[in-house]
């Protein structure tokens, strides 16, 4: 009855649901890249700094010398991680927003297992330590994936409202029952060196880009070739096609945010268990951010994480030496990220989508 | 006041509106009537101003006027009620109100003495929420109002309401169109009654004296589903009608007492009670939103009802939608891309969507890719599919194929009990005759078929037994004879 009178709009959603993809997804990142080096440039330019030279010191710097190159890989490891927590809950349609929580609890939960552990060696340590540190991650997220599997309350709130209570709830635990009490700093009982995951050679780089790689590849095939995976791609296509084709779209929600939950606590473990050593007090990797950045750089396309992974690494290890190298503040990096993030939008706004590619 | 002559209006073959002329004048109610693609939403969207016609003159008052927009209508006095109503339900009634441009303190006349103001409309009731959406139609003084079945989403308590109000504007003086399939319901409240068929006018319809002509219901009727004197459709179609030469075969699914309660936006079910032969292709006619989507949604075991519902004797109840499909139950919605398949995944993949799936095509929790393209690649030879890759997005299919996927998809199962929702509503030919061919071979090995049209005729042509569905109850099931025609037709439209 109401066809004709709807006909407009339902021509024109139709439209969008079927968009002619003009532009393949690498070249759509590359374009948003480029943007991106454009309006951050002009904000250098504007507060002073050669965005030419300054672009071209964090190249020199990150790419062109050897211990540039392994801190990128070092930073690009736990980025990966938090891109796949990030990633198996956005293809079945949910958005953690929780990551920075759920990694200083996972990162809290393998410190003190870690410092616990000090007999039956290294392997014993890492699977305890990585395995804890996935629980702590999973804890964080199951009170969010329960509201959101039970009554269907929108995760992206929950999961940012967690965040703030794992700063308190962690910053408690070390000024509190997990402190050294023989050190000054609060934090907790350092893992001796020797246990800490080993370096490859004498790099910078340790033996967590085997995990990050294992589980980048097994989450990979796992999302493109299993019966579970599929399924969960479409429930994130479409709920109500998962409902008729009698998918348990409740229980792959649980599931995505869980596992989600897990990812994100490794990366935190990873963290305590390379470099760190221990869970200090005030200290938050902040990974939620690049994590949205990065799934959305990779345009969702798995395999594509991993080089945009290294190349928010690239980021991150600028924002160590730039301060020092050309006065470039942190902050900028973030601005970057944040810039990109928003170019991403702009892209996706529906009257341009025609043109640019795929709408959300 | 408002005539619209010689419309015609063409999407590709159809022809909508086809040489329709149709006036209102000012005081008068006049109902506009027809089956389901009879041409009345088209009719209705040229007068709001939603669509251009390709041929005919609109005029208000002897003045020729063209609609480019709605707001063209809209200027030139004539205001729509949409079937959903257009309001925003966050906002109060005085808010809603104020975003259509009124700027009184005092709320309007038709809603001063039982409303106050502040109500937030989505806690209104249908009917009051109704009467918001007249009063924010009525704020720019229109001359003609329009209302796009009016009563659809009303309960049977405020249609009487919705009646007093528009007799009252009939009285102001303005010109009232109503748009509806419900004949008794425009019986009770038109002054003149349109029928309208298969794109043109056929037939109007005027009181005397207050009083319709004896008979003027089934002469509606008759001219609604455009059949000749004896009740025959013009075109014989109903010579194609054949009941099937086998006997006809045990029951395979029974339905008894079967009752849902209406929920959101859905339609209570009342006491649905039939038996499905083996062998038999049964067919429910009814006006679109009688409930069939929700009986066939309780059958297949996705919404919670009471009442007993057995399969080849097994009680299905307990059992779960997934337990239901294993044991034969299948189910073909029409919704395409909404619900039955996910138009970004590929062709094979949307025939391995719905569980249960076939076995043999995983191993270990991971389908086995070669096994899943041959066994989509055998689908689309059996069923003539184009484009002829596995691979191929099914949102670029067309219509007919997607449908074509979508049937393999559950006959391929060899269900006991296969449900189809307007299986071949808006298809080719070639897809429709296809379909039925395979629905007919799917009986013949023994199992059944319950099929939902709105389409009488095509319900008589394919159907060994037919039944209608009005208002969440379906009626016992015939053999159809053409002398049972009008019988349906009257049940689709006003019950029994």
């Amino acid at each position: 009855m109401k066809s004709h009178l709807a006909g407009r709009v339902s021509e024109a959603s139709v439209g969008r649901e079927h968009p002619a993809s003009r532009l393949a997804p690498p070249l759509e990142s590359l374009l948003a890249l480029g943007c991106t080096f454009v309006i951050s440039g002009l904000v250098l330019l504007f507060t002073g700094h050669d965005p030419v030279d300054a672009f071209g010191e964090l190249i020199t710097r990150t790419l062109f010398r050897t211990s540039g190159l392994q801190e990128v890989v070092v930073r690009a490891v736990p980025l990966l991680l938090a891109g796949l927590a990030v990633l198996v809950a956005a293809e079945a349609g949910l958005w953690n927003i929780g990551v920075d929580g759920q990694v200083l609890v996972g990162a809290m939960a393998a410190a003190v297992a870690g410092s616990w552990l000090d007999a039956g060696g290294r392997p014993l340590l890492w699977s305890v330590a990585i395995g804890i540190g996935a629980l702590g991650g999973v804890a964080w997220m199951a009170v969010p994936a329960l509201l959101r599997m039970r009554w269907g309350i929108n995760e992206i709130v929950t999961t940012i409202m967690f965040n703030y209570l794992a700063i308190s709830l962690t910053a408690w635990l070390v000024k509190g029952p997990f402190r050294d009490d023989s050190l000054v700093t609060p934090q907790t009982p350092m893992i001796l060196r020797e246990l800490r995951f080993a370096s490859l050679g004498d790099t910078r780089i340790h033996v967590g880009i085997f995990l990050a790689l294992a589980l980048w590849l097994g989450i990979a095939v796992w999302l493109r070739r299993s019966v579970a995976g599929f399924e969960l791609r479409a429930v994130g296509a479409s709920p109500r096609a998962a409902r008729h084709a009698m998918i348990p779209v409740a229980a792959v929600v649980l599931v995505a945010l869980l596992a989600s939950g897990a990812l994100a606590g490794i990366a935190g473990a990873n963290d305590v268990l390379s470099t760190k050593g221990t869970f200090q007090a005030e200290w938050n990797p902040e990974y939620g951010l690049s994590a949205f950045a990065l799934v959305f750089l990779a345009r969702r396309n798995v395999y594509a994480l991993l080089p945009a992974a290294l190349f928010l690494g690239v980021l991150a290890y600028g924002a160590d030496v730039m301060p020092r190298a050309a006065d470039i503040p942190p902050a900028f990096f973030s601005l970057f990220e944040g810039i990109l993030l928003m170019v991403f939008a702009v892209l996706h706004w529906r009257p341009w989508s025609r043109w640019t590619g795929r709408s959300e | 006041m408002l005539t619209a002559a010689n419309i015609a209006k063409a999407y590709g073959a159809t022809r909508a509106n086809d040489d329709v002329s149709f006036e209102v004048a000012s005081g008068e109610i006049v109902g506009l009537v027809g089956e389901n693609g009879a041409g009345k939403s088209t009719l209705l969207s040229i007068l709001a101003g939603f669509i251009r016609p390709d041929a005919g003159a609109l005029a208000v008052d002897g003045r020729a006027v063209a609609f480019a927009s709605p707001a063209d209508s809209l200027a030139a006095g004539i205001g729509l009620v949409h079937q959903h109503l257009s309001l925003v339900p966050t906002f109060t009634v005085r808010e809603q109100l104020e975003l259509a441009g009124w700027s009184s303190t005092a709320l309007p006349e038709t809603l001063a003495n039982d409303f106050r103001g502040n109500e937030i409309i989505e806690q209104l009731s249908m009917g009051r929420r109704q009467r918001v959406e007249i009063a924010r139609a009525l704020i720019v003084e229109p001359r003609v109002l329009l209302l796009d079945e009016p009563t659809s989403i009303l309960a049977p308590s405020e249609v009487g309401a919705l009646f007093g109000s528009l007799r009252r504007l009939r009285e102001s003086g303005i010109a009232i169109v109503i748009v509806t399939h419900k004949l008794r319901e425009v019986m009770a409240m038109a002054d003149r009654i349109v029928v309208m068929a298969n794109g043109r006018t056929n037939g109007a319809f005027a009181r005397a004296d207050g009083e319709w002509a004896p008979d003027t219901g089934g002469e509606i009727l008759r001219r609604m589903f455009a059949w000749d004197e004896d009740g025959l459709p013009p075109d014989g179609a109903a010579s194609e009608t054949t009941v099937a030469d086998q006997a006809m075969g045990p029951p395979v699914l029974r339905v008894s007492g079967l009752n849902a309660p209406a929920g959101d936006g859905s339609r209570q079910l009342q006491g649905v009670e039939f038996d499905l032969a083996s062998g038999c292709i049964h067919a429910i006619a009814g006006i679109a939103g009688q409930g069939q989507a929700e009986l066939a949604e309780a059958i297949a075991g996705y919404g919670a009802c009471d009442g007993r519902i057995s399969l080849d004797g097994l009680d299905l109840q307990p059992l779960s939608a997934v337990n239901r499909a294993a044991h034969g139950v299948a189910l073909l919605v029409d919704d395409r891309l909404g619900e039955a398949a996910i138009g970004s995944f590929s062709l094979a993949e949307n025939l391995v969507l719905k569980r249960p799936r076939k076995a043999g095509l995983g191993r270990n929790g991971f389908f086995r890719r070669h096994l899943v393209t041959s066994h989509a690649q055998s689908l689309i030879d059996a069923w003539d599919i184009e484009p002829t890759d596995p691979n191929a997005r099914l949102g670029s299919l067309s219509g007919g194929n997607m449908q074509r996927v979508l049937a393999a998809r559950e006959i391929e199962r060899e269900p006991r009990v296969l449900i189809a929702l307007n299986p071949v509503q808006g298809l080719d030919v070639q897809t429709a005759d296809l379909l039925w061919r395979r629905l007919r071979q799917l009986c013949n090995q023994g199992a059944t078929v319950l099929v939902f049209t709105s389409d009488l005729d095509e319900a008589m042509a394919h159907g060994d037994r037919c039944a209608a569905i009005f208002d969440g109850r379906v009626s016992p099931f015939l053999e159809p004879t053409s002398a049972d025609r009008r019988a349906f037709a009257a049940m689709m439209v006003n019950g029994w």
